[in-house]
């Protein structure tokens, strides 16, 4: 049996709406764009099999530009490179004997009762989470 | 576990443009600054925009001049009217302008947020990361690479939105480096066998061309084309 890895996705809801939360396997990760300085969505094959409009999960982070007016670099903080690196890293990082789940990032904050906790809330560089789903 | 490849479009911190004649409709940036200009119509790219005025003009050229002292991430700019001198720099708010295909077209004054511009006005944008101006795709995704001409290079990869057109990184290099932007991805293919990571393969932000173990393809020009551009992918 291959290992696969399995990335979770949360936003700030009580996984009690529809695209609260998602998860994926990593080999359906299609690819990730940036969307805006403050925005990096990740493409993954969508669910209802068409396979021609992917589901998306974009990632909001702080905002990369700083001071551009004394002549600086206004790329100071390429924080979306660093998500996207992160990203990588656990998409890649199932491994033998663990449960390969992996929290890429979660902000609900209250569970329904029914449900267990989460031990990891994934990168700190993300602060929002919008799931799309087809 | 695979490795990713992560691609970074060309961008200067900064271009510029002068006006030939008083319009609102600035000159287009030079394509070797901002890429292809069709389609290059993104403020999400343009973090602030000066305009450096050649004669003053006084009120009667700006209703509201900002003139922060910071762009981001804290947003100064005042809502009060200042006249404008000989030789001055202000700021104007990039949301309140329109871009399309590389060329910036500035409200006029009367508008919040106009600035009238006039005859060796410059007026500079400073870029920023925006909208598909970085991707990053899994080596399975990659379809193959086509010297188009000595000079072009494409780079294929399977779409994201799931349809039959590639989704196409364009490289614009000198003549005969095709082989240099193939090794540079096979390296990132087949880097860390046993561990799968992101490998920057080529990033041309700030105004610095950086190539995976300098194989310095003397890349000028990057164009990035998802299938369905981002309105197909936008979700």
């Amino acid at each position: 049996m291959r290992a696969e890895n399995y990335l979770y996705f949360a936003n700030a809801g009580d996984n009690d709406t529809d695209k609260d939360a998602a998860m994926y396997p990593a080999s359906n990760f299609r690819g990730a764009v940036t969307m805006s300085s403050t925005t990096v969505e990740f493409f993954f094959d969508p669910l209802d099999g068409t396979g021609t409009t992917a589901n998306g999960v974009l990632l909001t982070h702080a905002d990369i530009a700083t001071n551009a007016t004394d002549g600086s670099s206004p790329y100071a903080d390429d924080v979306h490179y660093t998500v996207m690196e992160k990203f990588a890293q656990l998409a890649s990082a199932n491994r033998n004997n663990t449960n390969n789940f992996t929290v890429v990032k979660d902000l609900n904050g209250s569970l329904p009762t029914n449900e267990g906790a989460i031990s990891a809330s994934g990168l700190t560089e993300v602060t929002a989470v919008a799931i799309t789903t087809h | 576990m695979e490795n990713y490849l992560y691609f970074r479009k060309n961008r200067p911190i900064s271009a510029s443009v002068t006006l030939g004649s008083a319009t609102q409709t600035c000159p287009a940036f030079a394509v070797a600054d901002i890429g292809a200009l069709a389609g290059n119509d993104n403020l999400n790219e343009i973090a602030a925009i000066s305009i450096t005025s050649l004669d003053g003009g006084g009120t009667g050229h700006a209703d509201v001049l900002f003139t922060p002292t910071t762009i981001v991430p804290t947003l100064a700019y005042s809502g009060s009217a200042l006249a404008i001198a000989t030789g001055t720099t202000h700021w104007i708010e990039p949301s309140s302008q329109a871009y399309a295909n590389g060329i910036l077209v500035l409200d006029g004054h009367g508008t919040a947020g106009g600035y009238t511009l006039d005859t060796g006005d410059i007026v500079t944008a400073y870029w920023k990361t925006g909208l598909e101006t970085a991707c990053m795709y899994p080596v399975s995704a990659l379809k193959g690479i086509n010297a188009t001409s000595d000079t072009v290079t494409t780079v294929h990869f399977a779409s994201i939105l799931g349809d039959n057109t590639d989704d196409v990184i364009t490289f614009t290099h000198t003549a005969g480096e095709f082989d240099k932007i193939c090794k540079m991805i096979n390296d990132a293919c087949n880097a860390y066998p046993l561990d799968g990571r992101m490998i920057k393969v080529y990033d041309g932000h700030d105004g610095v061309t950086r190539y995976l173990n300098e194989n310095d393809a003397t890349i000028t020009l990057m164009e990035y084309a998802p299938e369905g551009g981002a309105a197909g992918m936008a979700t």
